[in-house]
C-alpha cells in the first residue's frame, strides 16, 4: 500500500490555475486483482474521458489502461477538485465506491507528474524495465483521447515530448534491447532444451506485457498449440484472439498444465501458484518429458525449487536478464543513463512551457511597435510629395530597422530573464510600460465571450 | 600403405572441417565434412575387403584387425545417426575416436591369427562391434547431455552451451543408439555362442569375457526397461549409459589384458 498524495504545490503554474496531474495505480501500488478490476476496455475509456472533461476541474485528459497500470493524465484547474472528480468518475464507471481503491492511488502534479509520464512512456516504470509494449499502449491511449477530443495543446505537447524521451532512452541506452533480448534468450533456451520448437505446446498464464512479448517470440518460431489462462477471462480472450490461441479458465489450468512443454507465467499473483510438490504427479503424467518454465512475474509465481527437479528447467526474469546482460553493472549503468535522459527531457519540457508563456508576449510587443511604426510611416509619407519608389523603400527600411533595433535588446533580455527564472519579476512591469496588459486582457475577455 | 594414408588423410580433413564448423557453423563445412568421412569410410571398406580377399580368410581374428573393423563400423554408424539427426557437433568428438582406433589398429602388433573357420565368428564380431559402436555414441551423447544439462540448470550459458546440441535431441540419439545397440549385442552374443559350439563343442564356457558381456547385456536391458517402461529420461539415462559403457570399456580392455580366457580381444 502506497499513497503519494501531493496536496501542496510541488509543480508550477501553466496558467493561473492549470496543473499537470497524474492520478492512477500500478503494479507498484496495487494488487493484480484490483488492477484487473479497474482496467478499462476501449469503449469505457472514451466514456470516462467524456465524464472527466465534462467537469470544469479537468481541461484535458487521457487514460492509460494496461494490465500493470490504470492512469489518468490530465490538465487540471485545481488539484483538489480534479483528484476528487477523477476518483468519482473512475468509481462511477466501474460501479465501485472510491473507498475500494483510493488507498492504492497515487497522484502527482507538476514536474513530478511530467517525470512520471516520461518514465512510464520510456518503460522505466514497467514491471520488466525496458519492455517495448508500453510505448505502443500509450500511443494508442493518446490516439483514443485525441479521437475523443479530450486532448488539448498541453497534453499534446507533453506526450510528444514523452515519445521523444522514450525514443531517446531506447536508442541511447541498452534498456530496450535487454527486454527484447529477454524474449530472444527465452527462445534460445527453449531451443536448447527442445531442439525444434515446432509443435511444442505453450501455456501462457497471465496476460502481462512481457509474457506476451515472450509468447510472440515463441510464435515466430512456429510453436504448436497455445493455451492462455488468466484470472480475468475477458483479457485472456482478447489476447487469444490476436494470436490464435485457446483460452482456458483459470480454475481449469491445473488439469492441462502437464500437456504444456513451455509455460510462461506472468499472473502477478502475490504468491507461488505452481509449487514443486505438485510437479511429481505432473511429470509422471507427461512421462518425464522436459518442461521449460519462464517466470516473468514480480513477485515470483513459480516455486524456485522447480529448477532442482529432474527434466524441469525454470528461468525467472532475473535469470533471463543475467543471461542476456552478462553482468548487472552494465544494466545499472544503462538504467542511470536512462534516468538522466528523463531528467534532461523534463527540464526541456519545463523550459518549453515557460517559453510558451513568453512567446505571445513577445509577438504582442513586436506587432504593437510595428503597427505604430507603420502608422507613423504612412503619415509621414502622405505629407511628403513626389517621392519615388526608391525613396519610399529607404524610408520603410529605416522604420523597420528602428523597430528591430529598438526591440532587439528588450527581447533578448526577456529571454535571458526567463532562462534565469526572473521573468515574473519584470513581466507585469514591462506589460504596463508598453501598455500591453490591458489590450490583451480585453482580447481574452472577448475570446471567452465568443466561446461561451 | 599409401592407401591407408589416403584414408587417414580423409578422416583428418573431415575432422578439420567438423572443427571449423564448430567455430563457424556454416552448413557447407558440415556437408563437406560428412562427404569426406563417407569417402574415407568407403576406402576403408575397400581396404578391408581387399585384405579379406588377399588373406583368404576373415580378418577379424587379431586385435589389430578387429580395431580396423570397429573403426569402420563407427564411421557408418556416425553417418546413419547424422542422416537422421544432423548434429555435426558430435563429429568433432566422435571422429577423433575413429581416427585413434584406426591408427591403433594399424600399429598394434598382431599375434599370429588363430585358425577359426566358419562364418559365425565374423558375424559375432560384426554384430558385437556394431552394438559397441552404438553404445559408444550413446556414451558420448550422454556425456554431452550431462554437460549441457548442467549449463542450463546452473544458468551459465557460455560458448559451450551455444555449440552443443539441444537436450532432447541428445536424449533421443541416446535412446536410438541403445535401442539399436542392444539387439545387435544380443545377436553378437548368440552368434558367438553358436560359433563356440561349433569350434569347442560348448555354447557357454563362463570365461570372464562372456560373463562380463552377459552382465553388460543385462545392464543395457535394464536401462531400456527403465526408459521404455518406467519412463526415465534425461539425466538419469545419460548417467546410466555413461556408467554401463565404462564397464564395457573395462571388459574390452581390462579383461583382455588382466584375465585369462579364450577371448584374446
Amino acid at each position: 500500500m502506497l499513497i503519494i498524495l501531493c496536496p501542496g504545490f510541488t509543480g508550477f503554474k501553466l496558467d493561473a490555475k492549470d496543473y499537470i496531474l497524474v492520478l492512477g495505480l500500478s503494479h507498484k501500488t496495487a494488487p493484480i486483482e484490483l488492477r484487473e478490476k479497474l482496467a478499462l476496455p476501449g469503449e469505457s475509456i472514451v466514456k470516462l474521458l467524456g465524464m472527466l472533461t465534462g467537469n470544469n476541474s479537468i481541461k484535458e485528459a487521457m487514460i492509460i489502461s494496461t494490465c500493470n497500470r490504470v492512469e489518468l493524465y490530465s490538465i487540471a484547474n485545481g488539484i483538489g477538485e480534479a483528484i476528487a472528480h477523477g476518483k468519482e468518475s473512475i468509481a462511477k464507471i466501474h460501479n465501485l465506491s472510491t473507498i475500494d481503491f483510493e488507498l492504492y492511488l497515487y497522484s502527482l502534479s507538476g514536474l513530478d507528474a511530467v517525470r512520471h509520464i516520461f518514465r512510464v512512456t520510456s518503460s522505466l516504470d514497467s514491471m520488466v524495465v525496458g519492455e517495448p509494449q508500453i510505448l505502443g499502449q500509450i500511443k494508442e491511449a493518446f490516439r483514443t483521447a485525441i479521437v475523443a477530443r479530450a486532448v488539448g495543446p498541453i497534453i499534446n505537447r507533453l506526450m510528444h515530448r514523452a515519445f521523444h524521451t522514450a525514443k531517446r532512452v531506447r536508442t541511447e541506452t541498452g534498456i530496450g534491447r535487454s527486454a527484447v533480448s529477454i524474449g530472444y534468450a527465452a527462445v534460445e533456451l527453449a531451443k536448447k532444451i527442445f531442439g525444434d520448437l515446432k509443435g511444442k505446446k505453450v501455456m501462457a498464464m497471465g496476460t502481462g506485457e512481457m509474457g506476451e512479448l515472450v509468447l510472440r517470440h515463441l510464435i515466430s518460431n512456429n510453436v504448436g498449440e497455445i493455451f492462455i489462462t488468466n484470472r480475468t477471462y475477458s483479457r485472456a480472450e482478447t489476447l487469444a484472439k490476436s494470436i490464435n490461441a485457446k483460452v482456458v479458465k483459470f480454475e481449469d489450468y491445473p488439469s492441462i498444465l502437464h500437456t504444456a512443454d513451455i509455460v510462461i507465467c506472468s499472473t502477478g499473483s502475490p504468491h507461488y501458484i505452481i509449487r514443486a510438490e505438485t510437479m511429481g504427479e505432473m511429470m509422471r503424467k507427461r512421462n518425464n518429458l522436459p518442461m521449460f518454465f519462464i517466470d516473468i512475474s514480480v513477485p515470483r509465481n513459480i516455486d524456485p525449487a522447480l529448477n532442482d527437479l529432474e527434466n524441469i528447467y525454470l528461468y525467472d526474469i532475473d535469470d533471463l536478464e543475467e543471461v542476456t546482460w552478462g553482468n548487472i553493472k552494465e544494466r545499472e549503468k544503462d538504467a542511470a543513463k536512462a534516468e538522466d535522459i528523463v531528467s534532461e527531457e523534463v527540464n526541456t519540457f519545463a523550459l518549453g512551457l515557460e517559453e510558451l508563456k513568453i512567446v505571445p508576449f513577445v509577438v504582442d510587443l513586436k506587432s504593437r511597435i510595428a503597427e505604430l511604426a507603420e502608422r507613423e510611416l504612412k503619415e509621414a509619407m502622405s505629407k511628403m510629395k513626389n517621392l519615388d519608389d526608391t525613396q519610399k523603400g529607404i524610408l520603410k527600411e529605416m522604420a523597420d530597422a528602428i523597430v528591430n533595433k529598438l526591440l532587439h535588446n528588450p527581447i533578448a533580455s526577456l529571454k535571458k530573464m526567463q532562462r534565469n527564472g526572473e521573468i515574473y519579476i519584470y513581466l507585469d512591469a514591462i506589460k504596463d510600460i508598453f501598455g500591453l496588459k490591458k489590450g490583451r486582457e480585453d482580447e481574452e475577455n472577448k475570446n471567452r465571450n465568443e466561446s461561451e | 600403405m599409401l592407401f591407408v594414408y589416403g584414408i587417414l588423410l580423409l578422416y583428418f580433413s573431415s575432422l578439420l572441417l567438423h572443427l571449423v564448423y564448430l567455430a563457424y557453423p556454416r552448413e557447407r563445412f558440415s556437408r563437406y565434412g560428412m562427404l569426406l568421412i563417407l569417402l574415407g569410410g568407403i576406402f576403408h571398406l575397400v581396404y578391408l575387403t581387399d585384405a579379406v580377399v588377399r588373406e583368404g580368410r576373415f580378418i577379424a581374428t587379431t586385435l589389430s584387425e578387429s580395431l580396423l573393423i570397429f573403426s569402420l563400423l563407427l564411421v557408418f554408424i556416425y553417418l546413419i545417426i547424422q542422416r537422421f539427426y544432423s548434429q555435426p557437433v558430435l563429429g568433432s568428438i566422435f571422429i577423433p575416436v575413429v581416427i585413434l582406433l584406426f591408427i591403433f589398429g594399424l600399429t598394434s602388433s598382431s599375434p599370429a591369427p588363430k585358425e577359426i573357420k566358419g562364418w559365425w565368428f565374423p558375424l559375432h564380431i560384426i554384430f558385437t562391434y556394431a552394438g559397441y559402436s552404438f553404445f559408444l555414441l550413446a556414451f558420448l551423447t550422454g556425456v554431452l547431455y550431462i554437460v549441457q544439462e548442467r549449463k542450463v540448470k546452473k544458468k551459465h550459458l557460455g560458448a559451450i552451451f551455444h555449440k552443443l546440441p539441444p537436450l532432447t535431441v541428445m536424449d533421443e540419439i541416446n535412446l536410438r543408439c541403445i535401442t539399436l545397440g542392444f539387439p545387435l549385442l544380443t545377436l553378437g552374443i548368440i552368434t558367438g555362442a553358436i560359433g563356440a559350439e561349433m569350434v569347442w563343442g560348448t555354447y557357454w564356457t563362463w570365461d570372464p569375457k562372456q560373463v562380463w558381456s552377459l552382465i553388460i547385456w543385462l545392464l543395457y536391458a535394464g536401462l531400456l526397461h527403465t526408459r521404455l517402461v518406467a519412463g526415465w529420461r534425461g539425466q538419469k539415462i545419460a548417467i546410466a549409459s555413461i556408467s554401463i559403457f565404462l564397464i564395457l570399456l573395462f571388459t574390452f580392455i581390462g579383461v583382455n589384458y588382466l584375465m585369462p580366457g579364450l577371448h584374446r580381444f
